[in-house]
């Protein structure tokens, strides 16, 4: 009967936000195939994990499941590449002058460029891809965000800052290597 | 506020997080300042860039029928289940107590005795209080043409009087009360051993009420309204015998007769 009522809530709680969990996979992955295995991993997570979820913010606590699965086989799987822990100060480096401003036409141009965009955000380092995304994309608070990636407020905004100059410059770089 | 604070809380600003009071300080800056305004433009437009084209993905059909299978087995019938989600207990919750004081307000709205009820005690009351006292008729007369001038004198209204000693029912008197307020007529009549009081008051602009009758602690109570007089009658008489009586009484006073 407990059993039974878990699975139930746990439908219940879980399978309204699954396009939120993979949307957010797909980014982190930037691969659909590597999203279905992330989000599918983190979902039983989340089901083996129910009976510690306290009502809190139901989006939220399986975000921060797709995301912590995501690191753990992103880890796994990519052996090859050095995850060294991410470093605020050293990546928030003061963004060089006429960075921002008057947009260049060919710029603009890039902003209605659906692929583009898919491509500069990308680029983008996991750690300001995944605030991006959760603001942009999912439209989510600061404090949300915090939840979701386990940051202090303060560097959301840092990172969601640094993550835009970054994108920008990124959209001009593929616009001047075209 | 400078450029170097309007800077490092542009995105803040842009994201509705920041609080009143700086948002205030941002905003006036970017009115003073050209490149600030600029650059808050231009992230402006490309939020607006990402927020339109970067795709959020759904996710496939197959994938939600897999984890739906490994965490449960159920579909839509799970989506469908009995159970409710902790949001919904309290809502569930909230609706009860809703309908605990609704039920609770309706109970008393009904339960609560209502003026005429109450009136009715009164007039029980007053009934056994004369009995026991023996303060019960101020008048001695069992012709009703000495009883009726006699509270018609002391009352500003003159009540019906009537007497039914052929039918079992002797006017033994009458006297003056008071009742919710103001002064009343009673008569008094006997029936064996039984007495009888009926109270009479006018009642301005009453309708005509048809006849109630209720029995508290061995008393009966009978009460309606007619010819512009409220009338109770109580006794410990036997419920037929008044009913009787009161059948007599009301058939005695045509309606709309003062």
């Amino acid at each position: 009967m407990a059993r039974e009522q878990d699975e139930n809530g746990f439908a219940r709680i879980a399978l309204p936000h699954l396009d939120a969990a993979y949307s957010l996979a797909r980014w982190l992955t930037r691969d659909e195939h590597l999203a279905e295995d992330v989000v599918q991993e983190a979902y039983l997570r989340a089901f083996r994990f129910f009976g510690n979820f306290r009502g809190e913010d139901a989006k939220a606590w399986l975000l921060a499941i797709v995301r912590n699965t995501f690191y753990t086989l992103h880890k796994q799987n990519q052996v090859q590449r050095l995850h060294e822990p991410f470093d605020d100060e050293l990546h928030d480096a003061p963004v060089e002058a006429g960075a921002e401003g008057d947009d260049p036409q060919t710029l603009l141009a890039r902003f209605t460029d659906a692929q583009a965009i898919r491509t500069a955000m990308e680029a983008l380092p996991d750690e300001y891809r995944e605030v991006l995304v959760l603001r942009e994309i999912e439209d989510m608070s600061y404090k949300e965000i915090a939840a979701v990636a386990k940051l202090p407020i303060g560097t959301v905004m840092s990172r969601l800052a640094r993550a835009r100059k970054l994108l920008r410059t990124n959209l001009q770089c593929a616009d001047e290597g075209r | 506020m400078d450029c170097t604070d309007a800077r490092e809380l542009l995105d803040g600003y842009l994201d509705y997080e920041l609080d009143a009071a700086h948002a205030m300080q941002v905003a006036h800056h970017f009115n003073s300042c050209n490149a600030c305004r600029a650059a808050h433009a231009a992230a402006v437009r490309l939020r607006a860039a990402v927020r339109d084209h970067a795709p959020r993905y759904r996710a496939p059909a197959q994938l939600r029928a897999r984890i739906v299978a490994a965490t449960g087995g159920k579909t839509a019938a799970a989506r469908e289940q009995k159970w409710l989600r902790p949001g919904e207990w309290l809502r569930l919750g909230a609706s009860f107590a809703f309908a605990v004081v609704l039920a609770w307000s309706v109970t008393y709205h009904f339960v609560k005795p209502s003026a005429a009820d109450l009136l009715a005690d009164q007039v029980l009351s007053t009934h056994v209080r004369g009995v026991l006292s023996g303060r019960l008729i101020d008048v001695v007369s069992s012709d009703r043409h000495t009883v009726k001038p006699w509270l018609s004198a002391r009352l500003d209204f003159s009540p019906p009087v009537a007497d039914f000693a052929q039918q079992g029912f002797t006017l033994s008197g009458g006297r003056l009360d008071y009742l919710d307020g103001r002064p009343i007529a009673v008569l008094v009549y006997q029936c064996r051993n039984h007495v009888i009081s009926v109270f009479v008051w006018p009642e301005a602009g009453a309708d005509e009420a048809g006849l109630e009758r209720e029995s508290v602690k061995g008393y009966h109570v009978a009460r309606w309204s007619a010819g512009g007089f409220r009338h109770y009658v109580v006794s410990d008489l036997e419920e037929e015998q008044l009913a009787r009586f009161v059948g007599l009484l009301r058939a005695a006073e045509p309606a709309g007769k003062r």
